[in-house]
């Protein structure tokens, strides 16, 4: 499955779609949707709540289409969009309670299934559950969708310190985690280097 | 050597690999099942919507009727006692209730909490647009009735 950042769409299936045609809005919606639902599901914990912010991200694109300039690729104007509307779902007191309430009744269970991954990575996707949603959210933008300090501070309309001090925090604890969790028996963490046999090279 | 730098180094390096290892999990709804979804959250936000708008007629209506009979002077006037601490403890009359109080400020915060929402939004689009101008100015008389609100309870809380 392509990355939602690499999504290209072409010219004239954009301007179908922002005439209304209702075939090449499908087709834009089958294009971006698994990728955009890839990204939000890595911000967000839950799999309802990802696909009501995967709903409102989809509405808001067809909403705003005319003002796509093409001076991104598609998907990384996409990708602002579902950001935006993480960002306002994390505010929201709703999600807080619920957070709250789900971190005192389970302890971080892997967000996705488990299949034909290496154990180290589901280690690491544990861990990145047992994060606040702010701070999984700086760390993955920064370390894997390669967004700037910058960039981030202007998304959570706060600082740049804001957002180095969260990415600290975020490896901070994800280093522990690790380490706890490769001192229990029948998971790997840090402790096993990269490239080991667990990790299949 | 076993740094944190480099510890988290490794850390990226297994985010990215995470990233490559593929979905979590598709969508449980295609194009048509997102436009029910819509439609269906649509009619969710009106009935909301509804609702909202009876509770806060009836919130009005209380308050003009509280204030009313509060005015009119059907109520008894308070005796007359010399000391402070007496003349609180033996006063009788009406008070405004402080349900409606909290109900009219917690409305407002909801509405002030959606604006922003929607300012977060609109700035992502146009910073310097007319929305946004126009969500700014929103913003300002809610805060001004907000502060309203709360003198009114701070003053309705010392009488």
């Amino acid at each position: 499955m392509q990355r939602l950042a690499d999504i290209q769409i072409p010219d004239e299936q954009l301007a179908a779609a922002r005439a209304g045609d209702g075939a090449a809005r499908r087709a834009l919606f089958e294009c971006v949707a698994p990728g955009a639902f890839a990204f939000i599901r890595r911000l967000v914990r839950h799999e309802a709540m990802a696909e009501d912010l995967l709903q409102d991200t989809m509405i808001a694109m067809y909403e705003h289409l005319a003002d796509f300039r093409g001076e991104a690729p598609f998907g990384v104007w996409v990708r602002s969009i579902a950001v935006s509307r993480c960002l306002m779902a994390f505010r929201s007191p709703w999600h807080r309670a619920r957070e709250t309430l789900d971190n005192w009744l389970d302890d971080g269970q892997a967000s996705s299934a488990a299949e034909g991954r290496t154990s180290d990575l589901i280690d690491l996707d544990r861990a990145l559950t047992r994060l606040s949603p702010v701070t999984r959210t700086v760390v993955w933008l920064y370390d894997v969708e390669g967004w700037s300090h910058e960039e981030i501070a202007r998304a959570f309309e706060r600082t740049v310190s804001f957002s180095k001090s969260q990415l600290a925090r975020g490896h901070a604890r994800l280093r522990s985690e690790l380490r706890s969790e490769s001192a229990t028996p029948m998971t790997s963490g840090l402790g096993i280097p990269l490239g080991s046999e667990i990790d299949g090279h | 050597m076993d740094t944190d730098e480099t510890r988290d180094l490794e850390i990226v390096a297994r985010l990215r690999r995470l990233d490559a290892g593929g979905a979590p999990a598709a969508p449980a709804f295609d194009y048509d099942g997102m436009l029910a979804r819509h439609v269906a959250a649509g009619a969710r936000a009106r009935r909301r919507q509804n609702l909202a708008r009876g509770m806060a007629g009836a919130l009005v209506l209380a308050l003009i009727g509280a204030s009313v009979w509060r005015f009119t002077g059907d109520a008894p006037e308070p005796p007359a006692i010399t000391g402070v601490s007496a003349e609180r403890e033996d006063y009788f009359g009406p008070r405004i209730v402080r349900a409606d109080n909290y109900l009219a400020l917690a409305a407002l915060e909801d509405h002030i909490a959606r604006v922003d929402d929607a300012l977060s939004v609109a700035r992502v689009y146009a910073p310097r647009g007319a929305e946004v101008a126009r969500l700014e100015r929103t913003r300002a008389e809610l805060l001004d009735s907000y502060s309203q609100v709360r003198y009114a309870e701070l003053v309705s809380a010392n009488y």
